[in-house]
This record gives C-alpha cells, structure tokens and sequence, in this order.
C-alpha cells in the first residue's frame, strides 16, 4: 500500500491535503473469537 | 480573538476561541461544506469534484499558528498564553450521507495511514506538544456539519486527561516495573466478561472502571506509545477492530450510535514516555437505545461519574451485536 500526498492552499491561506492511495494487501490470518 | 486562559483552581487551560460562534451549523446536504465541490455548484472547502481522503485547516479554529490576537492580557493571578497550535479536519470521504462505519476496512485502514502522518507531522511542530485525534459523531454530541470527519488537535500542552493516565502509569511503573495499560489488558483477558472484541493485534473492552454505559477502550496487545510504531499487520488489525466495534455500535439498536472517539498517544514534547500505551476510547451518549447519559452535578462539578449500568452486562449486549452492518 502506497500513500500519496498532494497540498495546496484554500481561503485563508490554511493548508488542505488531498490524500490518496494505492490498493494495500490485507493481511491474512484467522480471527479470534471473543467469548460469548 | 482567542487565548489560553489559565483555571488556577483546576491547574489547567481553557480556550477561548469567539470566532467559533460563527462556524457553520448544521448547513442543508446542498451546501456542505465538506462535500466535493461539483461542477456548477457552490465551492465547498475542497477545491476538487471528488476526492479519497483529505485534511485541512478548520476555518474556525480554537488554536491557530500564527496564533490569534489575545483579548485580554494577563495578571499575575490569571495567566495568558497565545492559542498557539493546528487545528485540522479529517475528511473520511466525499459520501455525504455516511459514517465511519460505512467505510470498508482498506479505507480505515488508509485513514489510519492518515492519522500516522498527521501525528508525525504535527508532532514534529517546535510549537505542538501534544497531538490529540478525535472523533464527534452525532447531533446528540453537538456535530455541526454531519458531513463523515474526524478532527485533530495540535495542543501547546499536554491537555488534563493524558497528563493525569500519563502520572498514573509512571507511578505504576515506577511501583511495579510493568505498564498500566498492559496489566489493565490482563486483568480484561483474565477476566473476559467485559471483552467485546479481539483480533491477534488488539483487545477492545469495556472496562472494568468504564464511566459511560457503552464506553469501549481499544487496546493495542504490543506495548506501543504511538501509531508510527505500528507495523502494516497492526495496522490492517486495528482497521479491523475499528470496523468490528463500529459496526457492533450501529447494530445495538440498529441505528448509527453517536459516540467520541478519541486516541491516546504519546505526547510529541521529545521526552521518554516508554511506559505509556496507546490507546483507543469511544464515549457513546446513550445508555438506553432512547436515553442520553448527561455529564450533570456529580460528573461536571465534582468529577465523578455515575454509570447506571454495568460494564459486564453491557459489554455482553455489544458481543451479541452482529458484525455485518443492520442499520435502518
């Protein structure tokens, strides 16, 4: 998984930051059962 | 105009930040600001007609860097300081009608990628010495767009309640060499009543001293400070917690429970805080499917809680709860 990041400027001069992604491998492995 | 103000009756800052009173509330679903901003339509914050995740500045901020102009100036009793800090907005995503629960699991696991780097980044500000990510869900909570976002805020201090779980587990350790949270962990699995949910990387629980009725702590089984020092297997693992207490919450009542969701992390000030686990805390506001738990007399002018319920009986419903989405 790769993120990228991508910054410009908006009203007021903040800092707005455009975040996207490449498609991550989940993990794979069983899940734990809680008790019931 | 906006400032610290010292409380010293408390020993501890309050903000004042006026500006606030003009932030947008609860504007119609055609004119969200935290929408993409579509072709024709009016500019919304996000300059882009969609978008995966994005963080900006709040408009209305309760700290600022520069920091605003103060409105008063000190005395040698009441203490000043500039609101010196960030305060950001998380954007989940460009769905307006959602939550975070709607999110897939690679998509909160992409927003925990988010979270990382805000935490590193912030952090790293000469001026932040606490950097606290949280969630306000729900109108009941005082959200005032419902457009799906979380917040962080960079903090010149170390805000109260970290300060006082931080002296708790030094002195914990100090005492008996281990840490809090990890014995806390352990008392939870010895126990196993008040477990909700577990995955090889993370326990989530109501624990034994919860304050509000549906109160769940994710705890991170690895004694880790922060997320930066979660590997990609946690990473996926606390995505998959997340979304398995989220989806638990909606389904309680088969509606979208409004809860806080905060992180509990290391402070960013460079001084060791090795004995200190990161931790997860979401704060539902009901503790009936139709009743509110209000902070009153006891929880906001002398500090202590009155939970009418039972963390092991509660804990019992959201086990039961399904973790496929039966929303209405």
């Amino acid at each position: 998984m790769e993120m990228k990041k991508k910054t410009t400027k908006i009203s007021g001069g903040r800092t707005l930051i455009y975040y996207t992604f490449t498609r991550g491998q989940k993990k794979t492995g069983a899940k734990k059962q809680c008790p019931s | 105009m906006s400032e610290l103000r010292w409380h010293p009756l408390l020993r501890e800052w309050v903000i004042t930040a006026t500006e606030r009173q003009d932030r947008t509330f609860l504007p119609p679903k055609d004119y969200c600001p935290l929408c993409p901003t579509r072709p024709g339509a009016f500019p919304t914050e996000v300059p882009a007609e969609d978008y995966e995740l994005v963080v900006f500045e709040n408009k209305f901020p309760s700290l600022a860097h520069p920091p605003a102009q103060q409105a008063v100036s000190e005395t040698e009793l009441y203490k000043v300081r500039p609101a010196d800090g960030v305060c950001e907005v998380v954007l989940y995503s460009p769905t307006h009608d959602g939550t975070l629960t709607d999110e897939s699991e690679e998509e909160i696991r992409n927003l925990i990628e988010v979270w990382t780097d805000r935490y590193i980044e912030l952090g790293a500000l000469d001026f932040v010495r606490y950097v606290f990510i949280f969630e306000n869900k729900g109108q009941e909570i005082g959200v005032t767009i419902t457009h799906p976002h979380g917040q962080i805020y960079a903090y010149p201090f170390i805000p109260p309640v970290i300060r006082r779980e931080l002296d708790a587990a030094r002195e914990h350790h100090g005492r008996t060499g281990r840490c809090l949270v990890c014995d806390i962990i352990g008392e939870e699995e010895k126990d196993g009543r008040r477990i909700v949910a577990e995955n090889d990387s993370f326990l989530a629980a109501i624990p034994f001293f919860a304050r509000y009725p549906y109160e769940v702590h994710i705890y991170s089984k690895a004694h880790m400070g922060s997320l930066p020092g979660f590997s990609d297997d946690q990473r996926w693992d606390l995505a998959g917690i997340l979304k398995a207490v989220l989806t638990k919450y909606d389904n309680l009542w088969h509606k979208s429970l409004p809860y806080m969701m905060v992180l509990h992390q290391n402070p960013t000030d460079g001084e060791n805080y090795d004995y200190y686990h990161f931790h997860i805390e979401f704060y539902p506001p009901y503790r009936t499917k139709d009743k509110l738990k209000y902070l009153a007399g006891s929880e906001s002018g002398a500090g202590v809680f009155i939970n009418d319920t039972l963390a092991e009986e509660k804990a019992a419903e959201l086990r039961k709860s399904g973790e496929i989405a039966d929303v209405e």
